[in-house]
């Protein structure tokens, strides 16, 4: 059997990884298992890389393996057009090439996320520039809301009042206004 | 080249990091607290994709944050590529660097750092930024509430890449969300000595956090010191994170604490025993290895927070664990030096601070 990390050596070590009940194994040759296990602290190479996050990119391996018969062939042959990474690159490595690979692999990032952290949605920080626009945006479905509500009760002095405020607030958000 | 390099390392290798002096927070138990963030600039490329000029992009917007900010005033910028392989080993040794930075041999990599060590960015590692903020003994919400004030700052100069959806875009998908890692780290030598450490390991690993040693990555559990961070960074919040690591710190604190008392009552002329030989050792040999002597210096530590050693303080452990890797110690002696001989250095080396 090939090594599954290089693809290029026979695989002679077999790497286990336990999580709560369940756990995963990849096939590796030694010179990857080295890689992976990283040296003692006698010899701290330079090619040793963070355990945990290799582990954690050996279990996306792992399910992109195993969900990857799921996925059309038009899936694998995915590339980014930003940063020119493709999908299999992804599954080799783990790692993503820019921030818009997140946007060409949404298909199969979402089911990844939620494996690897349980959830797929952010409910930490947000850039204080962000969140600002966020606040329109809201504030701007919030009036949209109203505005439906005058048309529905003909107030429509009210309604147009509504529409002004919308659209200059989706001028401050680079929303075009549909005039 | 830059002319400040080998002053600035020379500074780095007499300085003594806030982390190293030792005073904290349950410091009889914890060694020091740590957060770090992963962050990316808008529209670039993630390091490993992204072209020299981008990468040098990024060199320039953390050069003008550091330059242009107030609140970077003290802070000082090194560029990898100046800095030789020991010079990198040290950095690393000294907890400023990670093993990826050292080793990713790309232009335009570098490190920030405030004069007391406690923030430093690392800049094109995998991730364009990761901010590191580390304090002695058990405070990571103070540890939290300070990175979180600079990474504030830095998200003024730059814009971030960032999804409402997916958090902070990070190159390793284990990182998105927050891009946050916490991480305590803790001496457990009862637990050790009692055999109980495994039951606690694998009842934190069964929660989903991550333990590793000392030396991090890969390295094994030597000198009894464990650091317990979190895998999850998202759809929890910072603070969410924060406090999940602080509880199974706290079990871990207990469990520790338990075992030393039954060890006082119990064995409490085997403990002495232990540490004093440990003392006669580290005082007395000729040759050493490293991992022997973090191994005895465990004990040594053991001895002061069970009163036994009072002369001696956490900051004499700290920065001898520190300073007798191999990489410092090629620094301090301003050589490259074989095991051998190293060997010999550090014994020495030992001796003086412990005398």
């Amino acid at each position: 059997m090939l090594c599954q990390m290089c693809k290029k050596n026979e695989a002679t070590v077999k790497i286990v990884k336990v999580v709560g009940m369940g756990k995963t194994e990849i096939n590796v040759c030694s010179e990857c298992a080295n890689y992976l296990l990283g040296n003692t602290i006698s010899s701290i190479s330079f090619s040793q890389k963070n355990l945990n996050e290799i582990l954690g990119n050996l279990l996306n391996t792992f399910y992109k393996y195993s969900e990857q018969d799921n996925y059309s062939s038009s899936d694998i042959e995915l590339k980014c057009i930003n940063c020119g990474l493709t999908y299999n690159e992804f599954v080799k490595t783990g790692k993503l090439g820019c921030s818009k690979c997140y946007e060409t692999f949404a298909r199969q990032m979402k089911p990844l996320l939620e494996r690897l952290h349980g959830n797929s949605e952010h409910t930490g920080k947000i850039p204080d520039e962000i969140k600002a626009h966020n606040d329109r945006i809201k504030k701007i479905n919030i009036i949209k809301e109203e505005l439906k509500k005058a048309i529905s009760k003909e107030e429509y002095e009210k309604a147009a009042k509504l529409r002004d405020i919308i659209i200059e607030e989706e001028k401050k958000v680079g929303i075009k206004g549909n005039e | 080249m830059n002319d400040n390099t080998d002053k600035y390392i020379k500074q780095l290798r007499d300085s003594t990091s806030l982390w190293v002096k030792g005073h904290g927070p349950q410091n009889h138990i914890v060694v020091s607290s740590r957060v770090r963030l992963a962050r990316n600039i808008k529209d670039v490329p993630f390091p490993l994709k992204a072209s020299d000029e981008q990468l040098k992009i990024v060199l320039s917007h953390s050069e003008k944050i550091i330059k242009d900010n107030n609140c970077f005033v003290d802070f000082k910028i090194v560029k990898l590529n100046n800095l030789t392989s020991v010079q990198r080993n040290f950095l690393i040794e000294k907890r400023l660097i990670s093993i990826a930075l050292a080793s990713f041999n790309k232009h335009y990599s570098a490190f920030i750092y405030n004069p007391d060590e406690v923030i430093s960015i690392m800049v094109n590692e995998e991730d364009h930024f990761r901010i590191q903020c580390m304090l002695p003994g058990f405070q990571l919400q103070k540890v939290w509430d300070l990175i979180n004030w600079y990474d504030d700052k830095i998200e003024k100069e730059v814009k971030y890449a960032f999804d409402n959806s997916q958090g902070f875009l990070t190159c390793c998908p284990t990182n998105a969300g927050t891009g946050l890692r916490a991480s305590v780290m803790l001496h457990l030598p009862a637990l050790i000595i009692l055999n109980r450490i495994n039951e606690q390991l694998k009842s934190i690993s069964n929660k989903g956090y991550a333990v590793r040693g000392f030396y991090g990555e890969g390295s094994d559990f030597h000198g009894n010191l464990f650091q317990v961070s979190n895998q999850t960074t998202l759809g929890l919040s910072e603070t969410e994170i924060i406090k999940q690591i602080e509880n199974v710190v706290e079990q871990l604190i207990n469990k520790e604490q338990e075992a030393r008392e039954e060890l006082m009552v119990g064995a409490k002329k085997k403990i002495e025993d232990q540490v004093m030989r440990s003392y006669g050792i580290l005082t007395n040999a000729r040759i050493i290895s490293t991992a022997e002597a973090v191994d005895l210096l465990s004990n040594i530590r053991l001895g002061i927070e069970m009163g036994i050693l009072i002369k001696i303080g956490y900051d004499t452990i700290n920065r001898l664990m520190t300073i007798i890797q191999p990489g410092y110690l090629q620094l301090t002696k301003g050589k490259k030096m074989e095991q051998a001989e190293r060997g010999e250095t550090r014994a020495k080396l030992i001796r003086e601070l412990l005398a």
